[in-house]
């Protein structure tokens, strides 16, 4: 498999143009895009769940209101449980990005939000430490989702760090895959555009 | 409102409101000032003493070739690799679609190894077209001002200098289309680098690949005057005079733009620290007579720089025109007592406001911040600040309904059903991914437009909660209708970041985008600008700025308003 080297900047920007691309409003799509970044930053695999999540959108287009779509619901869904102070129960395509959303809701807003599966902790964040299965084994899962400070961890969870990575290796293929969802919100060039944008008309004239 | 500008208000409680300064009118009349960054980056190269010089020098007698230049900071090196290309008269291009260049750079993290030097020269020439390495910080490219680049080297070449003139009115031999940083293209992003003093307000790599491209193309035409001399020894190097007025010419466009709305914390702080700069200046009681002299040191700059600013652009030349009336009077304010009254500058200003033009106002803010370095240059550590990505989401419909009139009242008496309100649409072209604007009722790909239509979300968004309860919480509100995130986040971050929202609907018919590229332009110290039209400009980075071989403390900040005439 060719390998891609992605910076942080344009996982963001792709993923979220892809993501609006296939219909989402722009709220949920730059979350996913900045979910994504996050990902990469902790060297964990995200484009596997963004190309999934649209396939499903494109095929179904509206997905059942019980299911969360882990990149464009998680940081809603983080945010509403950090808020509301009540766990949420139901299902999550894309688990990772959940727990992205987890860690950077946890952070910024100083909360402890716990992620359990059939009653069994999955994952931890805490003020932006983040705990989990490191491989992320779990795609999709009924989930429960609940704010509320653990202090001695289950030994299955080890931390998820900032990755001292510059460039985020991911696969040539799915890269190109997104890039051509992504394109979905360009607009065609015309003419007219081409004349009159900056350096319009000049060859050299000073 | 977050602790850093709670603080800024209390420390200065008389800033102009947000009301003021957030007009598009009003930030079209921004000019360069010492808080800059290109300011920023000159002041610390010479406080820290950095080492610059030429490191690799591979070019033939043509002048292609690559040269690296190094800046060595006290703690990392930086290392401008440039390539000079043999381009044919055909494919010189100044539009950011062009795919071939004079010369293309890159900003290196270090110096680079023959080899990464090897696979860059294959990859940088691409630009956008090209894969690039972490370690590489910037990317960019510049074509020559063929008539001003032969000029010059002839000139050079025969033993003597070139036309002052013509290098104070043109003020560049090389123009960038592009500067690029952040992670495009595989390049390594800010977060790399942010935490490094000298990288840690906005925009420090990318000034110093102009400041350094400015150093190459200097260097490049006293190499090829070497070259073209017709015997050993006549030809001479320019005049460092003469070399000052050199600056790096850039066509900006439309990509500019977005910036300023996509980054609205990133905007708070920068027009915060503009105005809380101010705010403390306006708020002394009194000055010395050697500050007052530097001010009108700076009034007669500014005066010699309005005389040769001339542009194309009807609407531009007209505001030059009045502006060059205002410094006339502006001048006549500037008695041999003025500076001993109460508080003389905030005399000075409030006078300013309430009968000079914003070109004149705003031109008067970069002269009074002139002198007062040590009150307000401390406000660059507070340029940057981490974004937040979520919602304090515990708050209710009715914190969101006090917000919205808190600070989008003035969305309020826009009918955005109007077609005037409503005719142009952001969007992101097919070619080269550049932001374009549209004609809504004209052209195709509405459909595709960025969310700039804010006060069409204001009023949707105040429709929509009219019957809502007002406990609800906003997450639960954005749990119902994801729809409104992206409004309820801007509206969330305009409340902690009040400087950080343009109050003018960006897709009404009368909107000049051209202002909010001055706006950012300003930011980064360009000088002279030239408006093509109100969708690009030139402007000229450095013109009058100290060489890298005399930049020291003492001329570091003496470079506002550029003039061969004021040299």
């Amino acid at each position: 498999m060719n390998s891609v080297f992605l910076s942080r900047s344009e996982v963001k920007s792709e993923v979220e143009k892809a993501i609006r691309g296939s219909g989402f409003d722009w709220g949920p799509a730059k979350d996913a895009g900045i979910m994504a970044a996050w990902l990469a930053a902790h060297d964990q695999f995200f484009l596997g769940t963004i190309l999934r999540v649209i396939d499903q959108f494109d095929q179904a287009k509206n997905i059942h209101d019980d299911i969360k779509l882990g990149p464009t619901d998680a940081m809603v869904l983080a945010e509403y449980v950090t808020s509301c102070g009540q766990a949420w129960s139901g299902y999550v395509i894309g688990l990772r990005f959940l727990i992205a959303g987890m860690g950077i809701v946890s952070k910024e807003q100083h909360s402890c939000l716990v992620l359990s599966i059939d009653d069994k902790v999955y994952a931890y964040a805490d003020g932006g430490n983040v705990y989990t299965d490191s491989e992320i084994t779990i795609a999709d899962a009924h989930v429960d989702l609940a704010q509320k400070k653990i202090t001695t961890l289950p030994k299955t969870l080890k931390p998820l760090k900032w990755s001292d990575q510059t460039a985020h290796p991911a696969s040539e293929s799915c890269w190109k895959r997104l890039n051509k969802l992504a394109w979905r919100v360009y607009v065609p060039e015309t003419e007219q555009k081409r004349r009159s944008g900056a350096g319009a008309g000049d060859i050299d004239n000073s | 409102m977050s602790n850093l500008n709670k603080e800024m208000n209390i420390l200065n409680p008389s800033l102009r409101p947000p009301e003021d300064v957030m007009r598009l009118e009003r930030m079209g009349s921004f000019h360069p000032m010492r808080l800059s960054f290109s300011r920023i980056l000159l002041r610390r190269i010479a406080s820290e003493n950095w080492n610059i010089s030429i490191h690799e020098w591979a070019l033939d007698k043509q002048g292609f070739g690559h040269v690296v230049l190094t800046a060595k900071a006290p703690n990392h090196t930086y290392s401008l690799v440039a390539f000079s290309h043999d381009l044919d008269e055909k494919e010189r291009s100044d539009r950011v679609i062009a795919e071939k260049w004079d010369a293309t750079f890159t900003l290196f993290d270090g110096i680079p190894t023959s080899d990464e030097i090897a696979e860059m020269s294959q990859s940088v020439s691409k630009q956008e077209a090209g894969r690039h390495h972490a370690k590489q910080l910037t990317l960019s490219r510049a074509n020559k001002s063929v008539r001003m680049f032969d000029h010059v080297v002839g000139r050079l070449a025969e033993g003597k200098q070139p036309d002052a003139e013509m290098i104070n009115k043109i003020g560049y031999i090389m123009r960038t289309t592009a500067v690029y940083g952040n992670g495009k293209f595989g390049i390594g992003d800010r977060d790399i680098i942010m935490l490094r003093p000298e990288m840690q307000a906005p925009f420090q790599a990318e000034m110093l690949t102009v400041y350094l491209i400015r150093m190459f193309s200097i260097n490049l035409i006293n190499y090829l005057a070497k070259n073209a001399e017709s015997e050993e020894g006549k030809a001479v190097a320019i005049a460092p005079e003469l070399a000052r007025h050199l600056g790096i010419g850039n066509a900006t466009g439309l990509g500019m733009a977005p910036f300023l709305v996509h980054h609205q914390a990133l905007l708070n702080q920068w027009m915060i620290v503009r105005e809380t700069a101010l705010a403390r200046v306006l708020a002394l009681e009194e000055i010395t007579k050697d500050n007052a002299n530097i001010i009108q040191h700076y009034l007669e700059r500014a005066v010699a720089y309005t005389s040769e600013w001339r542009v194309d652009d009807v609407v531009q030349s007209d505001r030059i025109s009045l502006l060059e009336k205002d410094l006339s009077t502006l001048s006549s304010w500037i008695t041999p007592d003025w500076w001993q009254k109460s508080r003389p500058l905030e005399q000075l200003m409030e006078q300013a406001q309430a009968t000079l033009s914003f070109e004149a106002v705003e031109m008067l803010v970069s002269i009074i911040l002139e002198p007062f370095g040590d009150l307000i240059d401390d406000l660059t550590d507070t340029l940057s600040v981490q974004e937040d990505f979520s919602i304090p989401a515990k708050q209710t419909i009715a914190d969101l309904r006090a917000k919205i009139e808190d600070h989008y009242s003035w969305c309020f008496t826009i009918n955005t059903d109007e077609k005037s309100q409503s005719t142009l649409f952001w969007y992101t072209s097919e070619a080269k991914l550049e932001p374009r604007l549209g004609y809504r009722y004209e052209e195709d790909g509405a459909d595709q437009e960025m969310p700039f239509d804010i006060p069409r979300q204001i009023n949707a968004i105040r429709k929509d909660i009219a019957e809502v309860d007002d406990s609800l919480t906003l997450a639960e509100l954005m749990m119902a209708k994801p729809q409104h995130r992206f409004i309820i986040k801007r509206i969330m971050t305009t409340a902690k970041y009040p400087y950080g929202e343009i109050k003018d609907n960006l897709v009404a018919e009368t909107t000049r985008p051209i202002d909010m590229l001055r706006c950012k332009l300003s930011f980064f110290g360009a000088s002279k600008f030239d408006p093509k039209s109100i969708l690009w400009t030139r402007i000229t980075l450095y013109q009058g700025a100290p060489l890298a071989e005399e930049l020291d403390e003492e001329n570091a900040d003496k470079w506002l308003f550029p003039s061969v005439r004021t040299n």
